[in-house]
């Protein structure tokens, strides 16, 4: 095995949705605005012709709600990982249904803007296994994991379904890639949390997703719900589903900074 | 969808911008159509303030779910309704936008047998630019196969004759039609009208005014009184 090198905490930082599955396509036909025209003849008198002003909700979502990933995560070694699965397929939903599985390639591109020196990454995502899928581009906002009152990593993420001309696009606006992983696993869900159990591989060549390395001898496993900000309750939720995976795995949030290897 | 061709309205002045739109419609009208709504086609425009690189994105209500975005180099990107919320988040640091700037085309939909007919007002800012006609055959994907027919309904509205499609079709008539099709020839649109002196005096028309006028029996509760 080789040593962690500084792309695996980073890499840790961009796997907590393997969304694809979950259709998290959030796109919903929002019924347009149409003419509607009101005719009522009383005494032979068409008295009202209502008609709706053209397109009534503008396109543009500006005040569209900005999403809160809460998330908790932790690892167990690949020998025990099969007690696990078995758990987990016991407490989540659809247990009698077939386990769902994943294998995606995740890739981060970043883009430095030069007046103020910052870095502003964004990840775009296909599965391998199923590429006529959407790809999905999201941001991931900063991590807040400073409220000690708070038992869950906070942070703000945008999840975009996408057409596959992604990375062209991203290249064209002057992102760069900066890393890529491939990620591999089983999909569970309970209500409104995911659970990802999932083992992270290296690209060896870049550009070829065939040539895979494992990143450990463990699996990672993420806890994770998309909610708006403030739902306190979430917390307490996710606690008492984590402690049912004790002491299987310890599921924790996880100081991002901190791995970061100097 | 079926194929989608759109238009320019030439406009002799800046009153004939809301009476030719009129004029249209009650042609439309005559040829049987019915109203059937409005639509919108919108576009913001952002800069990528490092790079300087240009990236429009466009609204259309024919596909309420989906926002395109279109760079410079023709190259469309496809995403659903969330990437207006993306744009939020990098919008100022990595992207900027000039107030103003934003065009939009909108104005009343008909449908007529086989074919949808809108007559779009394009306004950038608070200045109406143009006059835009789109035509949806539904029933045909690929334009070579349908131009004629829509040719032969195009050119009485228009008063011109259509030897062959805008330019950017007319590279593409034996490929399968799709929605950024749409996209790329309101584009090209927009940019000609950006590039084109406002028409002096003229104003947006109000929301809903287009086609009002089209039925002389149409009168609204404010006319009669």
């Amino acid at each position: 095995m080789q040593p962690l090198g500084p792309a695996v905490p980073s890499a840790l930082n961009g796997i907590a949705i393997a969304g694809l599955r979950l259709g998290e396509m959030r796109g919903k036909f929002e019924q347009q605005s149409s003419s509607v025209r009101i005719r009522q003849t009383l005494g032979g008198y068409r008295i009202m012709q209502a008609e709706a002003p053209i397109v009534e909700q503008p396109l543009t979502r500006k005040n569209a709600a900005n999403l809160q990933e809460y998330l908790l995560q932790g690892s167990i070694l690949d020998s025990s990982a099969d007690v696990l699965l078995n758990r987990l397929r016991g407490l989540c939903d659809n247990s009698d249904s077939p386990v769902e599985l994943f294998h995606d390639i995740e890739q981060v591109y970043t883009i430095k803007d030069q007046a103020n020196q910052a870095t502003f990454s964004l990840r775009a995502r296909n599965a391998l296994d199923n590429p006529q899928l959407p790809w999905q581009l999201r941001y991931v906002g900063q991590p807040e994991v400073g409220d000690k009152s708070r038992f869950t990593i906070c942070r703000s993420v945008i999840e975009v379904g996408t057409s596959s001309n992604l990375v062209t696009w991203l290249n064209e606006l002057g992102f760069r890639l900066d890393y890529e992983f491939v990620a591999k696993g089983h999909i569970f869900q309970k209500g409104r949390m995911k659970i990802l159990v999932q083992k992270i591989h290296r690209v060896c060549q870049s550009g070829n997703p065939e040539t895979l390395e494992p990143v450990s001898q463990s699996f990672l496993i993420e806890l994770s719900v998309l909610a708006p900000p403030s739902q306190e309750s979430l917390g307490e939720e996710m606690k008492a589903f984590a402690d049912q995976l004790r002491p299987l795995v310890e599921l924790e949030k996880v100081d991002h900074a901190r791995l970061h290897v100097s | 969808m079926g194929v989608v061709t759109v238009h320019m309205v030439p406009c002799s002045g800046p009153e004939a911008l809301q009476s030719t739109a009129d004029n249209l419609c009650r042609m439309i009208e005559k040829l049987g159509g019915r109203r059937d709504g409005v639509f919108c086609v919108d576009c913001e425009t952002y800069q990528n303030v490092s790079m300087g690189r240009f990236q429009h994105v466009l609204h259309d209500s024919e596909h309420p779910a989906s926002v395109f975005s279109l760079l410079e180099s023709g190259l469309c990107l496809v995403a659903d309704a969330n990437f207006d919320s993306l744009m939020n988040k990098l919008n100022p640091q990595l992207f900027t936008t000039k107030i103003g700037t934003k065009v939009e085309c909108k104005g009343p939909r008909y449908q007529v047998e086989d074919f949808i007919l809108k007559i779009g007002t394009v306004t950038i800012g608070t200045s109406a630019r143009g006059l835009l006609v789109e035509c949806e055959y539904q029933p045909c994907a690929v334009t070579a196969s349908c131009w004629e027919l829509m040719r032969e309904l195009m050119e009485p509205l228009l008063g011109l004759p259509l030897n062959q499609p805008v330019q950017y079709l007319a590279l593409r008539m034996r490929e399968i039609y799709t929605p950024v099709d749409t996209i790329q020839q309101y584009m090209e649109h927009f940019n000609a009208l950006r590039k084109s002196n406002p028409i002096q005096g003229a104003q947006a028309p109000v929301s809903g005014q287009i086609g009002s006028q089209a039925n002389p029996n149409a009168q609204t509760p404010v006319s009669r009184a």
